[in-house]
């Protein structure tokens, strides 16, 4: 298990976050949406496999 | 290193943007001022043409300079057949790498179809109407200076912290 991703992910939250504020503060809300999908979208690029991971184990776990 | 050269890299790309803006303003600004000159050199001084660009942009300097010297030397060569074709090119070729937008070049065109096309009464109307229409373009570029200048600027930090976290 890398604990850098999960320091990674928390570096990709607060930099939308902070891109989030900018484009709200001058009125672009669309664009602020959007931002916070990609960022919601790159962290899922990232984590997938390990959510992958996760249900394997869950499933041989189980024996199902 | 990379990452610090990334990060720099995007900064300057934001402060670039924000500058462009704030440039396209001073740009109308300059213009609206010159513009006034050569109403004078015009309605009062009655100066040809030719001459009265050449007088203003002696005292202009940088791209509005440049674009009334365009005018007046194609003028005193002949080049063209009506002081329209003469300024259409001249905002074609002075005016194309300057910060101002296709709808202000657009508008400083369609000035030329005026300019020196009837007599002096109205020539000073039609320049207060220029005035006007420049007037309206340097607000709407103030106000988006307002807007976006900050938001460019912190935009291109942000996007490079952003792809410097993604790769490292």
């Amino acid at each position: 298990m890398d604990v850098n991703l999960i320091f990674r992910i928390a570096a990709i939250g607060i930099v939308v976050a902070v891109l989030n504020r900018v484009l709200n503060q001058s009125g672009r809300e669309e664009m602020a949406m959007m931002t916070t999908l990609a960022g919601v979208v790159v962290v899922l690029m990232m984590v997938i496999s390990l959510i992958s991971n996760l249900f394997d184990s869950v499933r041989t776990m189980f024996r199902l | 290193m990379g990452g610090l050269l990334i990060i720099t890299a995007s900064g300057l790309l934001g402060i670039l943007f924000s500058n462009r803006l704030s440039s396209r303003y001073n740009e109308l600004k300059n213009l609206r001022r010159f513009m006034q000159m050569l109403e004078t050199e015009v309605t009062y001084g009655a100066t040809p043409l030719p001459a009265a660009l050449r007088n203003i942009s002696n005292k202009a300097e940088g791209l509005i300079s440049s674009f009334f010297v365009c005018i007046s030397d194609s003028l005193t060569d002949r080049r063209f057949y009506t002081l329209w074709d003469a300024w259409v090119f001249a905002a074609d070729t002075a005016l194309a790498d300057s910060s101002l937008q296709r709808s202000d070049i657009e508008l400083v065109k369609s000035f030329g179809s005026i300019l020196g096309g009837s007599d002096r009464a109205d020539q000073k109307k039609h320049f207060e109407l220029f005035y006007l229409q420049l007037k309206h373009q340097e607000d709407a570029a103030l106000e988006e200076i307002k807007r976006s200048s900050k938001m460019y600027r912190s935009l291109g930090f942000l996007l490079g912290i952003a792809v410097f976290v993604v790769l490292v």
